[in-house]
C-alpha cells in the first residue's frame, strides 16, 4: 500500500508539472484570492496590534486612579496589592497638600508644581525614559523641563511652604534631576518624588514637625476648630432674600426658623427672650470660622445682636458608664448675657483648658471634681479628664455642657483621624493615611474589570482609560468579524474553483485511473492522486501569496506611514511567522476537503474505464 | 495443453435501455505461450470478453473460469465474483495478467521507461535496466544493431533514446510498442491485447503482430488479442476464437453472441 501511495503521489506531480499551465492557473486563481486575504489579515492584525502596543507600551492606559482624594484605609491597599491583576500600587498624598515650589539651581526660576511620589518599579517612569528616583533624586515632566530647561543631571532646589502658628515657613529641599519623562506620561507641570519625601511635603503642609534637614521645626498640629451651626438671635425676622443672599454666599446652606422656646432648649441655661432666632446650618460636614465671619458679615445692620456657634451633640460615658450627652456652649464674650453660668472666654488657650464642664446639679458630680469620660471619635475613642468647673440647676441630669472648642475638635475627628496626646492634653491630627493612588494593572485586558473592582473596593469614582481600551476591542471585533466575511467569500470561490478544476482533471484523467486500477492500483490509493495535487496547488498558492504579501504589505506600509499614520514602528501590515503558517495548513486542509470532491468521483471510476478508452 | 486460462459454459447477459444482449461462451482455454486471436465484428461482444478475461466484469454464469497463478495453481475466479473478493481479483490482475490496450494506456507524464518500469515497481520487483534495454530491442523500441554474441554490454551501442520520451512524442506505432514493453516487463503469465493494431497502419500492424507472436514463442507469456482484422489475425495466431454472427432470439427477446473455437487458416 505504501509503494501505491508513493507512486500516486510521485505521479499526481509528475502530472501537475507536465500540465504546468493548467497547474500555473489554478494556483495563480488561488494565490490571487490569498494574497489579499493575506494583506487585509496582516493589515487588520498590524491596526489592531498597534493600538495594542501602543496600550502597552505606555503605562497610562493600565493606570487606575480616583477622581477625588480621599482618605484611604490600610487594608485597601493591601487588598490591591494581593489582587494578582495589579502589577504596583503607587499610594498618593492628599492633592490640596501635594503643591511645591521648584527653583533652579542658580535661583533666578521658580514656579510652583504638583507633587507625585513614586515607588520602585513605578512603570510611569520606568516606560517614560526615566528611572525611579531615590533620596535626593526626582524626576520631572517633559512640560516643566522644557519650561525650565532641565536635563538629567542638574541640581534644583525644592521649597515646601506651610503656614505656621499664623507666620509663612519653608522648607528647602535639594535634588538632583534624574529623568525627564517622555511627554506622554505628564502633560502637566509634574513633579516626582520618592514616596518619602511626598509624605513629608503633606505632613509639613499640615503644619507636623518633619525631621528634615533645614526644615523649621513645627509642633504637633492642632486640630481645628469647626461647626455645624450658626444660630443667629435678631431684633426681627430676617426677610426671605437676606436669608436666600446668605446661604448663597456662605456654606452655611441650610435655614430654619427657631421659636423662643426651640432656641432656649438648645442650651442649658440660655434666655431666649424677645429675640427672633434663625439657625444658619453648614452643609456637607461642619465649616469653619471664616465662614461665621462671612454670615455676620451679611447680616451686618440688620439688628442681629447674637451668634451661637453651635457644634451637634457627642454622646460620652462617664467613669461609672453612665451615658452623658455633651453639649457645647459658645464662649463668645456677648453671650454672657444669655447663659445663668457660662466659662470664662479662652479662645487662644490650649485644649486642655477646654476639658472643662457645668454639670447637672443632680448628677452627682461636685465643682471642683474630675469625671472621666470615654468619648468615640471617629474610628477611635478617647478617654479625656474633665474637669467640673460648676453644678447647675439648669443643666439637665445626663448632660454636661461643656465649651465649644472641645466639641469643635472632637468634631474634626469625625472627619480626619485625630488622636489624643496625654503629655499635652491636646488633640492632635493622626497619622495621615493615603488620599490616593495609581495603580498598575498587569495587563490592558484587566483594565475593565480591575477598574470597576477598584470603584467598589474604595467606594470611589475611578478615572481610568477604559473606554478606549473597550474601543479598542470594538475595533478588533470588527475587523475580526469585516476579515472573515471577505475570507468566507474568497474561500468559498477559491474552494468552488479547486473543486472544479480537480474534478475536471479527473473526468479528463478517467482513462488513466482506470488503467491504475487495472495495473492493481486499489481504489484509496487512486484517490489520492487529486487529494496530493489539491494540496500541492494550495502550497504554491500559499508560497506566491506569501511572496506578493511580503512585496505589496510593504507598499501598504510605505503608503500609510508615509502618510503620517504613526501606527507602529513595525508597520501595520503584520502576519507572524506562525499565523502565517497556520493559514498554509489552514488553506492546504481546506484544499484536501475540496479535493475529496474529486477523489470520491476517482474512487468510483472502474478499471474497465481503461479497457473501453479510445 | 498446459493451460493458464480456462472456460466452461460461461455467459454473460446485459439489459440496458431495452437492449438485451447475452454472450456465450461454451469453450475458452488458451496455454501457455499461445498466441490467440478473439475475432468478431463491432457490438459482437469482444470487449464483454475482454472485461471478463481481464476480471473488471462479473460472469453472468460460468461453470469453469480458472487461471493459472506463477505457482502452477489455477485460481477459481468464479468462486471469487461469487465471494466478491475484489482485494484477490486485483491481486491477480496485478499478477498474472498485463495488458495492451487500444490507445495504448500510457501514462503521458511518464517516460516510455517509467511507463513500462511501473508495474514492476507496483509489484515491487525492481527496475531492471537491463530487461528494459533488452525487451525494448526485442520489440523494436531501440535503433542500431547490437553486438554479437549475449554478454552483458551487447547492447550498448544500441540508440534507447525513445526510451527517455513522454508517449506524446512517439508514433503510434512506438506507443503500442511501450505498451507491449510494459505489459511484458511485469512478467505477467498471459498478455490481454485490446484492438492493438487499430490506430496504426498496416505496416506497423503486421510488425506488432509479428513481436507478440515471437513473443508468445520465446517468452512462453500467452497472449490473448482481441480484434476485428481477420486477415492481420489469420498470418501470425496460433488458434483462434470467433464470434459468430449475433442472432435474435425470439422467445426471450435477447440478441444472442456466441464465441466458438475455429481454424485458424479458415478466418
Amino acid at each position: 500500500m505504501s509503494s501505491q501511495v508513493s507512486i500516486i503521489a510521485d505521479n499526481a506531480v509528475r502530472d501537475m508539472l507536465d500540465e504546468w499551465v493548467l497547474t500555473l492557473c489554478i494556483v495563480l486563481s488561488i494565490a490571487a484570492i490569498a494574497c489579499p486575504l493575506l494583506i487585509l489579515f496582516g493589515l487588520k492584525q498590524g491596526v489592531v496590534q498597534s493600538v495594542r502596543d501602543e496600550f502597552i507600551k505606555d503605562p497610562t492606559y493600565r493606570e487606575i486612579r480616583p477622581r477625588e482624594s480621599i482618605e484611604y484605609a490600610a487594608d485597601f491597599f493591601t487588598e490591591l496589592d494581593a489582587d494578582p491583576r495589579v502589577e504596583l500600587v503607587v499610594p498618593n498624598i492628599t492633592r490640596s497638600a501635594s503643591s511645591l515650589q521648584l527653583q533652579t539651581a542658580d535661583g533666578t526660576r521658580s514656579r510652583n508644581t504638583d507633587t507625585h511620589p513614586t515607588v520602585a518599579g513605578d512603570p510611569l517612569l520606568l516606560l517614560n525614559d526615566a528611572v525611579v528616583p531615590r533620596s535626593g533624586e526626582v524626576v520631572v515632566s517633559a512640560p516643566l523641563a522644557e519650561e525650565f530647561e532641565l536635563a538629567v543631571g542638574d541640581e534644583i532646589t525644592l521649597f515646601v511652604s506651610r503656614r505656621y502658628e499664623g507666620k509663612s515657613q519653608s522648607a528647602p529641599e535639594p535634588a538632583r534631576v534624574v529623568g525627564v519623562l517622555d511627554p506622554r506620561a505628564d502633560g502637566k507641570n509634574g513633579l516626582y518624588v520618592p514616596l518619602p519625601l511626598a509624605v513629608d511635603v503633606e505632613s509639613f503642609r499640615f503644619g507636623r514637625h518633619v525631621d528634615r534637614e533645614g526644615w523649621p521645626p513645627g509642633t504637633v498640629p492642632k486640630t481645628r476648630e469647626v461647626i455645624d451651626e450658626l444660630v443667629v438671635g435678631c431684633e426681627a425676622e430676617l426677610s426671605p432674600d437676606v436669608v436666600s443672599r446668605a446661604t448663597i454666599r456662605t456654606e452655611f446652606k441650610g435655614h430654619r426658623l427657631l421659636s423662643s422656646e426651640e432656641a432656649a432648649a438648645l442650651w442649658p441655661g440660655m434666655a431666649a427672650n424677645e429675640l427672633v432666632w434663625h439657625a444658619f446650618r453648614a452643609s456637607g460636614g461642619p465649616t469653619s470660622e471664616r465662614n461665621v465671619k462671612g454670615l455676620r458679615s451679611e447680616l451686618r445692620g440688620l439688628g442681629c445682636k447674637h451668634f451661637l456657634r453651635r457644634v451637634d451633640e457627642r454622646t460620652a460615658t462617664d467613669a461609672d458608664g453612665t451615658a452623658l450627652t455633651l453639649k457645647g456652649l459658645s464662649l463668645e464674650e456677648r453671650n454672657e448675657t444669655l447663659f445663668s453660668a457660662g466659662f470664662e472666654r479662652a479662645p487662644d488657650r490650649p485644649f486642655s483648658e477646654s476639658l472643662r464642664a457645668i454639670a447637672s446639679a443632680s448628677g452627682g458630680y461636685s465643682a471642683g471634681g474630675t469625671a472621666t469620660l470615654e468619648v468615640p471619635v471617629g474610628q477611635a475613642t478617647f478617654t479625656l479628664p474633665v474637669r467640673i468647673e460648676s453644678v447647675s440647676e439648669a443643666v439637665p441630669m445626663g448632660e454636661l455642657l461643656v465649651p465649644l472648642e472641645l466639641l469643635a475638635r472632637l468634631r474634626t475627628g469625625d472627619d480626619t483621624p485625630v488622636a489624643y496626646d496625654e503629655r499635652s492634653g491636646e488633640v492632635i491630627i493622626g497619622e495621615l493615611g493615603y488620599s490616593g493612588f495609581r495603580a498598575y494593572a498587569r495587563t490592558i485586558d484587566d483594565v475593565p474589570a480591575l477598574a470597576g473592582d477598584i470603584s467598589r473596593l474604595g467606594d470611589v469614582e475611578i478615572i481610568a482609560r477604559t473606554d478606549e481600551i473597550v474601543r479598542a476591542r470594538i475595533l478588533d471585533q470588527g475587523l475580526t468579524k469585516i476579515v472573515w466575511i471577505i475570507a468566507i467569500v474568497g474561500l468559498v470561490g477559491g474552494a468552488g474553483a479547486l473543486i472544479a478544476s480537480l474534478v475536471a482533471s479527473v473526468e479528463r484523467k478517467k482513462a488513466e485511473m482506470g488503467t491504475y486500477r487495472l495495473l492493481g492500483f486499489g481504489s484509496t490509493s487512486v484517490a489520492l492522486f487529486p487529494v496530493v495535487q489539491g494540496v500541492l496547488i494550495a502550497l504554491a498558492a500559499v508560497l506566491i501569496a506569501g511572496t506578493l504579501y511580503v512585496v505589496f504589505g510593504q507598499i501598504v506600509d510605505e503608503v500609510l506611514g508615509t502618510g503620517g499614520a504613526g501606527l507602529g514602528e513595525e508597520g501595520i501590515v503584520r502576519v507572524r511567522p506562525l499565523q502565517f503558517a497556520a493559514f498554509a495548513a489552514g488553506l492546504a486542509l481546506l484544499a484536501a476537503l475540496c479535493a475529496s470532491v474529486a477523489a470520491r468521483r476517482s474512487i468510483r471510476i472502474e478499471p474497465a474505464e481503461a479497457l473501453r478508452a479510445e | 495443453m498446459n493451460e493458464v486460462i480456462r472456460l466452461r459454459d460461461m455467459e454473460k447477459r446485459r439489459e440496458k435501455a431495452g437492449s438485451k444482449f447475452r454472450l456465450s461462451v461454451p469453450e475458452f482455454s488458451v496455454g501457455a505461450g499461445d498466441f490467440v486471436a478473439v475475432v468478431g465484428e463491432s457490438g459482437c461482444g469482444k470487449s464483454t470478453l475482454m472485461d471478463m478475461l481481464a476480471l473488471v466484469l462479473r460472469p453472468s454464469a460460468a461453470s469453469t473460469f480458472e487461471l493459472r497463478d506463477a505457482g502452477g495453481a489455477m485460481q477459481d475466479v468464479t468462486g471469487l465474483w461469487a465471494a466478491q473478493d475484489q482485494r484477490r481479483l486485483a491481486t491477480l490482475r496485478k499478477e498474472l495478467l498485463g495488458y495492451v490496450l487500444q490507445a495504448g494506456g500510457l501514462f503521458p507524464y511518464l517516460s516510455v521507461a517509467e511507463n513500462a518500469l511501473l508495474p514492476r515497481r507496483l509489484k515491487g520487483l525492481g527496475a531492471s535496466r537491463e530487461a528494459l534495454r533488452e525487451l525494448a530491442y526485442g520489440i523494436g523500441l531501440a535503433a542500431g544493431e547490437p553486438a554479437s554474441g549475449k554478454g552483458p554490454g551487447r547492447l550498448d551501442g544500441l540508440d534507447f533514446s525513445l526510451l527517455e520520451k513522454k508517449p506524446r512524442h512517439l508514433s503510434g506505432g512506438q506507443r503500442q510498442r511501450a505498451a507491449i514493453l510494459r505489459s511484458l516487463l511485469s512478467e505477467p503469465t498471459v498478455v490481454l491485447a485490446d484492438e492493438p493494431t487499430a490506430a496504426v497502419d498496416g505496416l506497423t500492424a503486421e510488425s506488432i503482430m509479428t513481436q507478440f507472436r515471437r513473443i508468445a514463442r520465446d517468452s512462453g507469456v500467452s497472449i490473448v488479442m482481441v480484434t476485428h482484422d481477420r486477415a492481420l489475425a489469420r498470418g501470425h495466431v496460433d488458434r483462434a476464437y470467433v464470434f459468430e454472427r449475433p442472432r435474435l432470439d425470439a422467445d426471450t427477446g435477447f440478441v444472442d453472441s456466441t464465441l466458438a473455437e475455429t481454424d485458424v487458416a479458415a478466418l
